[in-house]
């Protein structure tokens, strides 16, 4: 795949807005996570300011927020509006629309209107609509891989020239939709996200949004826009196991993160760091680790590794987008966060992630990796700007 | 032209006559109403094709409302407190992947998987999965549940066998019918709650074994080659 170039990033976390409160806060090794009412069991992490789920859109104004500080970022021309595209990733969508259109004294006018709105076509094609983009739309859903397969496709859309710009990313929010699912599955630990602890018993939901901005890198230097980094590979697989757990031994991601570095033309020994999925589950960490030993052999416990859920939560659809834009901030300065949540490593595990610490990491790539329920694994190869 | 060169090589539409039963995919219990349409439809394909199952095989899919009466039910659950009334099975249905998921854990395809829901951008995700060489087969489609919640006879569904035209030439396989994307044409967009139907109107273009188009959206058209001229001028 022809690099494309990433000239401008946008969030939503449960740190705040932007990129900043969330690199102080990993690198500061804080968490966001906490009980919070109405959502009881688990940890949770919420966008500051927004907490109210039941608010009318919530996951489209997420999804705008980001897709205008990117776009503001990049500096995109508005004349190139026309021809952005718009490749948007979410698990549930508007769940909260689902959610609000069971009350029976809605008008059934009303009720139609908010289940025509839990659409994934019509969210996306929404927030393209309100961020002026006049090109191709794409929603995509592939559970907790969701805003890397948003990425992956975004590129794919420049490379083969069918657009020279994609705002491309995930959204989602915590609504009880999602909180009582994962309850339901025995998914969640009230203590928090310990990614690759041996005490870790769970995950907690977090919820957010981060969209890039990706263009042709030839139009990007022509129009001396700032590059952050650049997308250079993309690999998806299916475990085809099961719905609920990872393929135990991992063989699905590693096929994906194969890939990934395949369609990048590089090894992994060009692999300076990874980001992990790392959702603090017993069975996806155990997973995750065999992938990386069978991707990188006798590498791997040298390899710088990180992970973000233990500080902002898993944040669904938009948790890839987040941690791949995480991984292109580390590329520039050259140094990765410690592993929030983590103290003591499973010993069973052979990866090293950074702990308590910073890292610094050297030239090369990054690795980002995604699972997600279905047996879904992605994988993203990410470059710095050069 | 993005997409020249593919070639149809199996396609099926959910209720055709013909089509295998769903027992005989060798499972023991009944599924989704969209898992089992999908399931039979990608047998029949990858039989019809001549192809087995394997991590070259990519599932490029369009679903959405066909799990939306899943969707409801455990909306409907959550909203009256009465969550723990539910299968966990439910849950992991709100997610349009998981039909996917199962289609490919019934079926053993082990390649790309992508849910898309959108009725069109399926093809134009199998096109850069066959012009990359990501994957050298696409079983491409969508399904939908009409109305209401997910009934069996309600659901609506079709695939579409993509290869790259040579590919079909070396197995022997010439194909049925050939699909070009017209990026350049601008259309209306097709209704969110028909995530089957682009598949559905080309897999009648290619029974009836007539050329046309059918709109995508802001995507363009998808064009169904002229079936006998392809043929012809694919004969090995």
């Amino acid at each position: 795949m022809a690099p494309v170039a990433v000239t401008g990033v946008g969030m939503l976390t449960p740190f705040g807005e932007g990129l900043e409160p969330l690199w102080e806060a990993l690198f500061g090794d804080r968490t966001a996570l906490r009980e919070r009412p109405g959502f009881p069991g688990g940890a949770s992490g919420v966008v500051p300011g927004r907490e109210a789920w039941h608010r009318p859109g919530r996951v489209r104004r997420l999804a705008l927020d980001a897709g205008r500080q990117a776009l503001g970022e990049a500096r995109l021309p508005r004349e190139h509006l026309a021809r952005t595209g718009l490749c948007l990733g979410t698990i549930v969508g508007e769940a909260g629309h689902g959610l609000r259109c069971q009350d029976p004294g809605l008008s059934p006018a009303r009720r139609a209107a908010l289940r025509a709105a839990w659409s994934w076509g019509t969210l996306a094609r929404r927030v393209a609509r309100r961020l002026e983009l006049g090109g191709v739309v794409i929603p995509v859903s592939t559970a907790c891989a969701s805003g890397a397969d948003a990425l992956g496709l975004a590129a794919a859309e420049i490379a083969a020239g069918r657009a020279p710009a994609m705002v491309a990313g995930g959204t989602e929010a915590v609504t009880p939709f999602q909180w009582q699912g994962f309850r339901r599955l025995g998914a969640l630990d009230p203590g928090g996200v310990h990614p690759f602890d041996a005490r870790r018993a769970g995950t907690g939901l977090g919820e957010g949004a981060c969209f890039c901005v990706l263009e042709e890198e030839s139009q990007a230097r022509k129009r001396r826009a700032p590059i952050l980094g650049r997308v250079l590979g993309w690999g998806t697989a299916a475990d085809a196991l099961s719905l609920a757990a990872p393929d135990p031994a991992g063989r699905g991601l590693a096929r994906a993160a194969r890939a990934a570095l395949r369609q990048a033309g590089r090894s992994p020994e060009e692999v300076s760091f990874v980001v992990a999925h790392a959702t603090g589950t017993p069975t996806n960490d155990r997973s995750e680790a065999l992938a990386l030993r069978e991707v990188f052999g006798a590498r791997l416990p040298g390899l710088p590794v990180t992970a973000l859920k233990g500080a902002t939560g898993h944040c669904f659809g938009a948790s890839a987008a987040i941690e791949a834009a995480v991984a292109l901030a580390c590329l520039r300065h050259g140094s990765i966060p410690p592993v929030v949540g983590l103290r003591d490593l499973d010993p069973g595990l052979v990866v090293q992630p950074a702990r308590q610490r910073p890292r610094q990491v050297g030239p090369g790539v990054a690795l980002a990796l995604a699972s997600g329920l279905g047996g879904q694994n992605t994988a993203l190869v990410l470059g710095g700007a050069r | 032209m993005i997409g020249d060169g593919l070639a149809v090589t199996a396609w099926g539409r959910w209720g055709a006559p013909g089509l295998p039963d769903f027992w005989a995919l060798g499972t023991d219990r009944r599924e989704e109403p969209a898992v089992e349409a999908l399931a039979v439809l990608a047998r029949h394909c990858l039989d019809q094709a001549g192809l087995a199952p394997g991590p070259t095989v990519a599932l490029a899919l369009a679903l959405g409302s066909a799990i939306r009466g899943l969707n409801e039910q455990h909306a409907q659950a959550v909203f009256s407190g009465t969550p723990a009334a539910l299968s966990p099975r439910v849950f992991l249905y709100t997610t349009p992947n998981a039909v996917a998921a199962r289609v490919s854990i019934l079926l053993g395809l082990t390649g790309e998987s992508l849910t898309l829901p959108d009725p069109g951008a399926p093809f134009w995700v199998a096109a850069d999965l066959l012009r990359t060489g990501r994957a050298e087969v696409v079983l491409v489609g969508g399904a939908s549940a009409q109305a209401g919640p997910s009934g069996h006879g309600r659901q609506r569904a079709a695939l579409l066998c993509l290869e790259p035209a040579t590919r079909g030439q070396n197995r022997n396989r010439p194909p049925q019918a050939g699909l070009r994307l017209d990026p350049t044409t601008q259309s209306g967009c097709w209704p969110d709650e028909e995530e089957h139907g682009v598949a559905e109107a080309l897999v009648g273009m290619v029974e009836a074994g007539s050329p046309g188009a059918v709109a995508c959206g802001r995507r363009g058209r998808v064009l169904v080659e002229t079936c006998v001229r392809l043929s012809k001028d694919s004969a090995p």
